[in-house]
């Protein structure tokens, strides 16, 4: 496995990402990480295109944070507000409208996004994630913060999409949509919301083909779940949507979050708390807790009982905190 | 003002011409950068890529040379050409650029200088 440090001060292997995306080889020999430093690199430009290469299940291409760098390595995550925070760690952000200028344009397969802070700010349609038009990237997003301004903001297309404990944010009102998908991707523990005053996205998540499976998932802040020709299914999900499709509970945002709109860590005596269902896919956490069998809180976050969960946490990363 | 990092040779995917389409090639600027730029030692010793100077234009200026093909797109986003190039314009290696390449020299759309060049259809 080759791994190489992205850092624009010059500290690390390469100055910027897209000069580490196009060092590597066309066809993968060994597994590919790239890991940025505790920075916040903006652009008006693309950041990351990754495009044109062969992979396979082995030889695989992860984005990441260095150890340490990583906001989830924030030994004060427990009580920083959780939402796109660059002081918080390692984060890339696109000021540009248009997909061609996304923070991350993912098309090719196997490709693991894990640990970052992703935003797109320009009202007109920016971009956090996108496929550029790419229908069978399916990338694996996990404990990621991504936010976007525009109902195509958030787009992952492929079939074989797995998006799991990450916080998905639409920060534009009365847009269309909080995730668009093509192909119904897998959506485990995460927490998809939208961040503005007054209208809600029309919906949480479009997809038009396949099957789209949201589990453990709190939906909170569009105006339904859904659309699209998609079969969606959902598996202990909490929203407050007009809508409650069968596997979803309704509840009401502020009482799960501690800021409904900018902090989406769950609060004491949340619904979401312990009502989620096992799944490998959903764990760790966003707050890097390994979650225990039985009492998986919905959404992204997993709740901590003082003194209790600070001893999965150490278990899991081999530090105190 | 500005500097940019530039792919000297093509980068070739042979297991799919639409993966090949998506490689970047001889000429094509892969990022644009402030001047004075801390540049690593890997991106200053890469056999294949090289590092322009362009003291009296502002990155901005350049950043037409980081837009990919345009494509279109049908009504669910996706898109209809999938062997759109990764960049639709690049620098003509095969010719010096000045020392002090003006902007006019460089994006020189009606290609009496033969510094800019579009891709061929």
């Amino acid at each position: 496995m080759a791994t190489e440090t992205i850092d624009s001060g010059g500290g690390g292997d390469f100055t910027t990402w897209q000069a580490w995306e196009d060092n590597l080889p066309a066809t993968l020999i060994e597994a590919e990480v790239g890991q940025g430093v505790n920075e916040e690199i903006s652009s008006s430009s693309a950041i990351l295109i990754i495009a044109g290469h062969t992979t396979t299940a082995t030889f695989t291409i992860t984005v990441t944070a260095r150890a340490g760098d990583s906001f989830a390595d924030n030994p004060s995550i427990e009580t920083t507000p959780l939402t796109y925070d660059s002081a918080n760690g390692c984060a890339l952000l696109a000021t540009g409208g248009y997909a061609s200028n996304a923070a991350i344009s993912i098309q090719d397969q196997n490709v693991f996004v894990t640990r970052l802070q992703v935003d797109a700010t320009h009202s007109g349609g920016g971009n956090a994630f996108t496929n550029n038009g790419d229908t069978t990237a399916s990338p694996t997003i996990d404990q990621c913060i991504a936010r976007a301004k525009s109902s195509d903001g958030l787009q992952f297309f492929g079939p074989n999409t797995l998006l799991k404990n990450s916080l998905f944010i639409q920060a534009q009102n009365n847009t269309l949509r909080i995730l668009h998908c093509y192909n119904g991707p897998e959506v485990v523990n995460c927490t998809l919301v939208s961040e503005g005053v007054g209208n809600d996205p029309n919906d949480a998540i479009e997809a038009n083909y396949g099957t789209t499976q949201l589990t453990n998932c709190a939906i909170f802040n569009a105006d339904t779940t859904d659309i699209g020709s998609s079969t969606f299914t959902y598996t202990d999900c909490f929203t407050n949507t007009s809508n409650t499709p069968t596997g979803c509970t309704d509840v009401v945002d502020t009482d799960q979050f501690v800021a409904a709109q900018s902090d989406w860590r769950l609060k004491s005596g949340a619904d979401c708390i312990d009502a989620g269902s096992d799944d490998t896919n959903g764990t760790p956490s966003i707050n890097g807790i390994s979650r225990v069998s039985g009492n998986y809180d919905v959404g992204c976050w997993e709740f901590l009982v003082a003194g209790v969960a600070n001893a999965n946490r150490m278990l899991l990363l081999g530090v105190g905190v | 003002m500005s500097e940019c990092l530039i792919r000297t040779v093509d980068k070739i995917n042979i297991d799919s011409r639409q993966k090949n389409a998506a490689c970047t090639k001889r000429g094509d600027v892969i990022v644009i950068v402030d001047d004075n730029w801390p540049w690593t030692a890997k991106e200053i010793n890469s056999p294949q890529h090289t590092i322009k100077k362009f003291p009296g234009i502002d990155k901005d200026d350049l950043s037409g040379f980081l837009a990919p093909e345009p494509g279109t797109f049908d009504s669910l986003g996706r898109a209809l050409d999938p062997y759109l190039q990764r960049r639709f314009s690049f620098l003509d290696l095969s010719v010096g650029l000045p020392a002090r390449p003006t902007l006019t020299q460089v994006l020189d759309t009606q290609r009496t200088k033969p510094i800019w060049s579009d891709r061929d259809p």
